[in-house]
């Protein structure tokens, strides 16, 4: 049976460190966009921590919520694609491919979760930054979208290593770059085909609940949410 | 006009070898490609090898020939070869190759690379095109998803 990556943040235990921001910008060759295109309000990250704030002052709750790629099962960036540049791929993966993407634009449009970026310019880097740039991610140049992709160079790399020592996959050995560097464990990424991984687990929790659930879009990130209010 | 036609389909130029390495002569000695080109079962990238790796052999093999004189001077000196790639993919093509998998799967080295026995210092002889790979892909059903290969 083949594998559908996904995942579950465990809203209870994010305290908003930020971690996965920077493990994912460093892992994926994410390019900052720079001091005066933020300034006109431009961003360029594969996940955010989102802020809330709930109830009034001084009795203020600040609850977090970390926002990537949901790699829906029915993405409304896939068909507005002309080029097939959006696609679904057999292991669930809302595939981004760079060589064919033109740069329409539609998918960003499209998509609810406001999670692809486009390159308006060439990725730059100051030195020396560019020594540290990933090997396994491509360098995506001006003109392309790009997006959270569950760091499929990793999902690729353990999947050989699997194939080649003829085992099966253990629950945990993947770990996007997000995960792994999350020191709370809020969120844990797996095979949804298997029933016995901690994200099935989580995804089947009466405390889950999906990003606009009812857009129909069919998330693969599963939030699990404070349950009571203290 | 091969010079604007290399750099319209993205081909890189030819290497330049520090060393005139007769290919042909060390596979005439049936030494297997993964001898020297360590790695490249277990990886993404075939070795290049350092002058140690031909001193296993050469420290007492053909040690007359200038060219291994040339290179036992060089180990003592400390100086490595500094070998270029033959084959490669551009930046710009967001290829991922692994060479691990297509050596478990049975894919001749030859298939891609040609006939090393018939070339002395290595050349490109094959055209690693998008449409040779999906090709092959194909004839041995393995996936032709555009994220197997591009990511």
């Amino acid at each position: 049976m083949p594998h559908r990556w996904g995942m579950a943040a465990d809203l209870d235990r994010c305290n908003g460190c930020g971690a996965c921001v920077v493990a994912c910008a460093a892992e994926n060759n994410i390019s900052t966009v720079g001091a005066e295109q933020a300034a006109l309000g431009r961003a360029k990250h594969w996940i955010r921590v989102e802020r809330y704030w709930e109830g009034e002052f001084p009795d203020v709750r600040l609850k977090f919520r970390p926002v990537m790629c949901q790699q829906c099962d029915n993405a409304p960036c896939e068909p507005v694609c002309p080029t097939y540049a959006s696609h679904h791929t057999d292991d669930g993966l809302n595939a981004q491919v760079y060589n064919r993407c033109i740069g329409t634009r539609y998918c960003a449009n499209a998509c609810p979760y406001n999670v692809r970026f486009f390159d308006f310019f060439n990725p730059s880097w100051e030195k020396p930054l560019q020594l540290q740039l990933n090997p396994d991610v491509s360098l995506r140049e001006v003109g392309v979208m790009e997006k959270c992709t569950f760091c499929v160079q990793r999902i690729k790399a353990v999947t050989v290593q699997v194939a080649a020592e003829d085992r099966e996959l253990k629950d945990g050995e993947i770990t996007p770059a997000c995960v792994q560097s999350c020191a709370a464990k809020a969120l844990v990424f797996g095979d949804l085909n298997d029933p016995e991984s901690e994200v099935s687990r989580l995804s089947h929790s009466p405390r889950g609940s999906k990003l606009l659930e009812d857009l129909g879009t069919l998330p693969k990130v599963t939030y699990l949410p404070r349950d009571t209010e203290a | 006009m091969t010079a604007v036609l290399d750099d319209y389909l993205n081909r890189r130029p030819a290497a330049i070898q520090p060393l005139e390495f007769p290919h042909n002569t060390h596979l005439g000695k049936e030494i297997s490609c993964d001898t020297c080109h360590e790695g490249v079962n277990t990886g993404p990238v075939a070795g290049l090898p350092s002058v140690k790796t031909c001193m296993i052999c050469h420290e007492s093999i053909a040690t007359d020939r200038p060219r291994i004189q040339q290179i036992t001077a060089m180990r003592d000196k400390g100086i490595d070869l500094a070998w270029q790639r033959v084959y490669g993919f551009s930046a710009q093509d967001h290829v991922r190759f692994d060479h691990a998998p297509h050596i478990r799967a049975k894919v001749d080295c030859a298939n891609c690379h040609g006939n090393m026995a018939e070339q002395t210092v290595a050349e490109v002889k094959v055209d690693h095109s998008m449409g040779f790979c999906v090709n092959c892909h194909n004839e041995k059903k393995a996936s032709v998803d555009c994220l197997t290969c591009h990511f």
